[in-house]
């Protein structure tokens, strides 16, 4: 080509691609389980057809010549001269996944030329043995017009118009988000200098009070305007997971459903980005030890096919993400009998089976007997915590044995700007992520109970170690008979924290600490700007976790409810 | 002089680099549609298009209806066209080009090709 292939240029072939593909994926699916009818098969051959036409555009000779080699072999299956099913279906599946391969490929930072050598004599040996060789397809007008003849709801659903949308570069909404940022953090100190100035100059004062009053509006609207131009529906997470459950239903010998629900649930795309490797470690889970081959299925009475249901909603300021299958459920007893195996649990050591479930969560834990392709390494759930704790959320796991199983993961909407609680501890103010606190109480000193030499509370029927904030910050106080005890989650677990007052709910932004003072400071994960100008410490839960964990005699689970 | 291309295509990326090949026509205006009916819209709400670059395969109204139309308009009907063709659909080429479109490039098309044919088509 005579121009330059521009990154810019790549990266909306790129996004184009995957939208074909998306579709190409989806109509393998549907025609997997309806059957191969005309006009399902004639409906990827409009997205192929635009796929071919960019490809060659943008040089990728190899990708263009195998998306004819696949329209071909639609357009053949359409007019029913070859049929779309059993050994063919299966090529086309793994075609279809050799063609993402090459083109990811292709538009990564290596750039690599993709091969697609054997997948084209792959598809060339299935036409062969189909008995039409690879020819020109019949007359083009009534295949151009079948492509075009979309009703507008399928049009609608292949491609959506996008003449109303632009393109942005996802960093500038960051930067914008920053903007904001500083914008609300000047704002609220306008605030407190109108209120100031109106006790000091009336007349003056309350004029300054209106426009302050108005770009206090503006900024809000402002703010929330550009939180939500960053939020994307979960559909484009969850779009790819039919295909994956069917490829690793199909290669367990399983026969596994997954239904999807609240694919519109808007969530930041930062959160986006960072929800699908947790997701998918939790359906290859599911697929992988929780869902029953078919004749186990049979035995226990159940339907042969397995179903998962992965739905979404949003709850207030949160999104609720749950996955739910109807497998085996999760054994309490081989789950310790592991953990004792693996030194994380003593042989005399007892725990209540909800306690147990929660051991899934730890680093390297699994309850695999067989080291499968699927879940190889042992790699467990330990992932997924980590993940969640990067979003600032929280995941619980139910199970009822012979039944099923429940995760639940609870979202923050969005990441840079969060909503936190605020509390005393001695003198000082601190902010805890709203997200990792499961619920505050009032206790009484007494109602501590000493274990292995640690104050431990008990909180309805857990008991839950306890953690004085004062005493890890330094800071004098808390020497009452009772305070608040605000617990925090992470994964299964609970921590209590033992705080003076509790100050209420705020957004805020985060802003990130010098690498120096973070790590000089266990427990510290940011810090925020008050409308007094004050600078509050944000905790970081996680951390909070580590070093209760890291004081103990030995590593042990107990009284960690 | 060229002051308006109309250029129909269902692909964001055809349509960015017309953005590049194009831009060596100083004040020519590009106006974009993502499919025959969009494109129709353009031509009713813009006025003064000098030229048509017509992509054929679109969903909602293809390039070839799209055209079929537009020859019924005693408006737009000398609009020079360029059907804009793709490899195995050269029987779309030819109906499209014995409805009255001027010429045609082939999918994937060199800047230059593009630009003589616009060049030799919109010359006097």
């Amino acid at each position: 080509m005579e121009f330059e292939v521009s990154a810019e240029l790549v990266s909306i072939y790129l996004e184009d691609a995957r939208e074909q593909l998306a579709v190409l994926d989806d109509v393998l699916l549907r025609i997997e389980r309806e059957g191969a009818r005309p006009e399902l098969v004639a409906s990827v051959l409009g997205p192929l057809h635009t796929l071919k036409g960019n490809s060659g555009m943008i040089g990728l000779v190899g990708v263009k010549d195998y998306v004819h080699r696949l329209e071909e072999v639609f357009g053949r299956g359409k007019d029913g001269v070859i049929a779309l099913a059993g050994g063919l279906l299966d090529r086309l599946f793994e075609g279809a996944s050799a063609l993402r391969a090459a083109i990811e490929a292709a538009c990564g930072p290596a750039r690599e030329t993709p091969d697609l050598e054997a997948a084209q004599q792959a598809l060339a040996d299935v036409l062969a043995s189909a008995g039409a060789p690879a020819e020109r397809p019949a007359p083009a007008a009534p295949d151009a017009k079948a492509a075009a003849e979309a009703k507008p709801g399928e049009a609608g659903a292949l491609g959506p118009t996008r003449s109303a949308m632009v393109r942005v570069d996802f960093a500038k909404l960051d930067h914008l988000l920053n903007l904001v940022g500083e914008l609300i953090v000047n704002r609220t100190k306008l605030d407190e200098l109108g209120r100031r100035f109106a006790s000091e100059a009336p007349v003056a004062g309350a004029a300054l009070a209106d426009v302050v009053h108005q770009i206090g509006a503006v900024s809000s609207q402002l703010q929330e305007t550009i939180m939500d131009v960053r939020m994307l529906e979960v559909r484009h997470v969850f779009e790819r997971f039919p295909r994956l459950v069917r490829d690793l239903a199909h290669q367990q010998g399983k026969q596994v459903e997954l239904v999807l629900q609240g694919e519109d649930t808007r969530v930041d795309k930062a959160v986006i980005d960072e929800l699908g490797e947790p997701l998918v470690h939790l359906i290859r889970n599911a697929v992988d030890h929780g869902l029953e081959p078919p004749a186990e299925r049979r035995r226990r009475g159940k339907s042969e096919t397995g179903t998962l249901l992965l739905s979404a909603a949003q709850e207030s300021n949160q999104v609720v993400i749950t996955l739910v299958d109807d497998g085996r459920g999760i054994d309490a007893a081989s789950v310790r009998a592991k953990a004792i195996e693996r030194g994380l649990l003593g042989a005399d050591e007892t725990l209540s089976d909800r306690e147990a479930i929660q051991l899934i969560f730890t680093e390297g834990f699994s309850t695999a007997t067989t080291v499968t392709d699927v879940s190889g390494r042992g790699v467990g759930l330990d992932v997924v915590v980590k993940s969640m704790e990067r979003l600032n959320a929280l995941i619980e796991a139910e199970t009822i044995p012979g039944a099923g199983t429940k995760f639940t993961l609870q979202l923050p909407l969005t990441l840079a700007i969060i909503t936190v609680l605020m509390v005393d501890v001695g003198s000082e103010v601190y902010a805890l992520p709203s997200g990792a606190v499961v619920e505050s109480l009032r206790y009484a000193r007494k109602d501590l109970v000493r274990m292995n030499g640690r104050d431990t509370l008990r909180v309805r029927d857990r008991i839950v170690p306890f953690v004085h904030l004062a005493e890890l910050f330094g800071r004098s106080g808390g020497t009452g008979d009772e305070a608040y005890a605000v617990i925090v989650g992470r994964g299964d677990k609970r921590l209590g924290l033992s705080v003076d007052r509790l100050r209420g709910q705020q957004d805020v932004v985060i802003k990130a600490l010098d690498a120096v003072v973070s790590n000089a400071h266990v427990g510290i994960a940011g810090a925020t700007i008050l409308g007094d100008g004050r600078v509050v410490l944000i905790l970081d839960v996680a951390s909070l976790f580590e070093s209760r964990r890291g004081r103990s005699a030995r590593p042990r689970v107990a009284a960690e409810a | 002089m060229l002051r308006k291309i109309l250029a129909v295509d269902d692909s964001a990326l055809i349509h960015q680099m017309y953005k590049l090949f194009l831009s060596r026509y100083k004040n020519c205006k590009l106006v974009s549609a993502m499919n025959g009916l969009e494109a129709l819209d353009k031509l009713g709400q813009e006025e003064g298009i000098d030229l048509i670059l017509l992509d054929i395969n679109m969903p909602v109204m293809n390039g070839l209806e799209f055209l079929q139309r537009v020859q019924k308009e005693n408006a737009y009907k000398d609009i020079p066209v360029i059907i804009i063709s793709t490899e195995g659909k050269e029987e779309d080429t030819i109906r499209g080009l014995k409805m009255g479109a001027r010429g045609y490039v082939k999918k994937p098309f060199q800047a230059s090709e593009l630009h003589s044919l616009i060049e030799k088509i919109t010359s006097p």
